[in-house]
């Protein structure tokens, strides 16, 4: 690792905010790299670009934001320590998302020996009984926001009652819009395996969803 | 095709993976067929309300706490490699040093080595003594103590113009002039 004196390090307002505007402008690769020549401030660029897309990805994967969020920082914990033996010919973006897919697959292990009420879920439901109306789209009618939200819920119902393994390479195709062959390498199966999972799970999503759909 | 060959290999049709062969068959049996144009029709319109679902987004304290996690990562691991060596609980923080080495704004220096302090000695040449309780030195001292106390009862916070003023919320506070000081001392003086 090489390093960098500490008079290279930007530090005070315009110099540290005009390297952030340079870090921004990189590559995930391009980051990477600026941090293991010891730029510190690289790695909090690589939490801005990561966070809320990581901690989308498994809080739908495990249901409880908290503990999402516990696993999101986890996540970049792992990847602090172990950075330097990350090899720069691959994707970034699919290694961090392995380590939480890897993180999140534990967490539902875990779970499934010592089975717990989660608060959150309660109280969503109740959340979606007692929400204004006036923050809706008033163009609708009543019958429509009412099934509009009853949609919604029963769309996030499908994806929570998907089976683990189809639900991560789902959420990962659907929302995080990654390729086959970057969830083959995130879930460690082949491609083959990949599409039955996926099919399986929408055809799952397709059924739970359909009676709410026109 | 039938409508379970279709809805089997759906992810082929509907990523556009399969070859041009399936594709064709595959628009070929949608176009004549209902059920398969709805079951496409409710996966992608789930798909589109699960997109359109608000994300969650990361609390105020997840970079501090992230921060903090990432200063005390070697904590763990030097404190082993030390009890390893023999060498004691004290904290060995020289992992901390060589990030700090590298320039790390995350990883502040500290000492390697436990510090030595040297205390002067304390000489103590008889006991402390403690007093306990407060006793009057006569029963005349006692009645003079009494009364003092029972006047300052008597007295109290209205008896004392300066307080009056000084606390009033209708002098408030800062702002009252000189002389409604100077007033209150005189009524003061008369009243007394």
């Amino acid at each position: 690792m090489a390093a960098r004196t500490k008079q290279q390090q930007p530090r005070f307002g315009g110099e540290a905010l005009e390297h952030r505007r340079q870090l921004e402008e990189l590559t995930d690769s391009g980051v990477v790299q600026a941090f293991l020549g010891g730029d510190q401030r690289a790695f909090g660029e690589l939490v801005r670009r990561y966070d809320n897309r990581l901690l989308n990805f498994v809080y739908r994967t495990v249901g409880d934001r908290e503990r999402a969020q516990d696993l999101v920082q986890e996540t970049f914990v792992r990847v602090y320590r172990h950075l330097a033996r990350f090899d720069q010919s691959k994707k970034f973006s699919t290694w961090i998302y392995t380590i939480s897919s890897n993180l999140a697959k534990n967490e539902l292990r875990n779970r499934s020996r010592n089975p717990l009420v989660l608060f959150q879920t309660i109280r969503k439901n109740w959340e979606a009984d007692h929400r204004p109306l006036e923050w809706e789209d008033t163009q609708y009618k009543p019958d429509d926001l009412f099934r509009k939200r009853h949609l919604r819920e029963k769309v996030e119902q499908a994806v929570a009652q998907l089976p683990e393994y189809h639900r991560i390479v789902f959420v990962l195709r659907e929302l995080e819009g990654k390729t086959y062959e970057e969830l083959a390498e995130i879930t460690g199966c082949n491609l083959g395996t990949v599409k039955s999972r996926l099919n399986r799970a929408r055809n799952n999503f397709a059924e739970i969803v359909a009676p709410m759909v026109d | 095709m039938t409508c379970s060959e279709f809805q089997n290999h759906f992810s082929d049709y509907h990523d556009s993976l399969g070859d041009p062969a399936f594709m064709v068959a595959a628009s070929a049996h949608l176009d004549g067929c209902p059920e398969c144009r709805r079951y496409r029709g409710v996966v992608e319109q789930g798909i589109e309300v699960l997109r359109s679902l608000p994300g969650p987004s990361v609390g105020d304290d997840f970079l501090p706490r992230l921060k903090h996690r990432i200063y005390h990562l070697e904590d763990g691991p030097a404190l082993r490699r030390r009890e390893m060596a023999g060498l004691g609980d004290h904290h060995d923080h020289g992992a901390r040093d060589r990030g700090a080495d590298r320039g790390g704004g995350l990883v502040p220096p500290v000492l390697t080595r436990a510090p030595e302090v040297a205390l002067d000695p304390i000489v103590v040449t008889r006991s402390e003594q403690r007093v306990i309780g407060i006793r009057p030195a006569s029963p005349r001292a006692l009645l003079v103590q009494l009364a003092r106390e029972e006047a300052m009862v008597h007295r109290g916070l209205w008896d004392d113009p300066l307080l009056l003023t000084r606390y009033s919320p209708l002098t408030a506070g800062r702002t009252r002039s000189a002389s409604a000081m100077r007033q209150a001392d005189l009524e003061y003086r008369v009243g007394g």
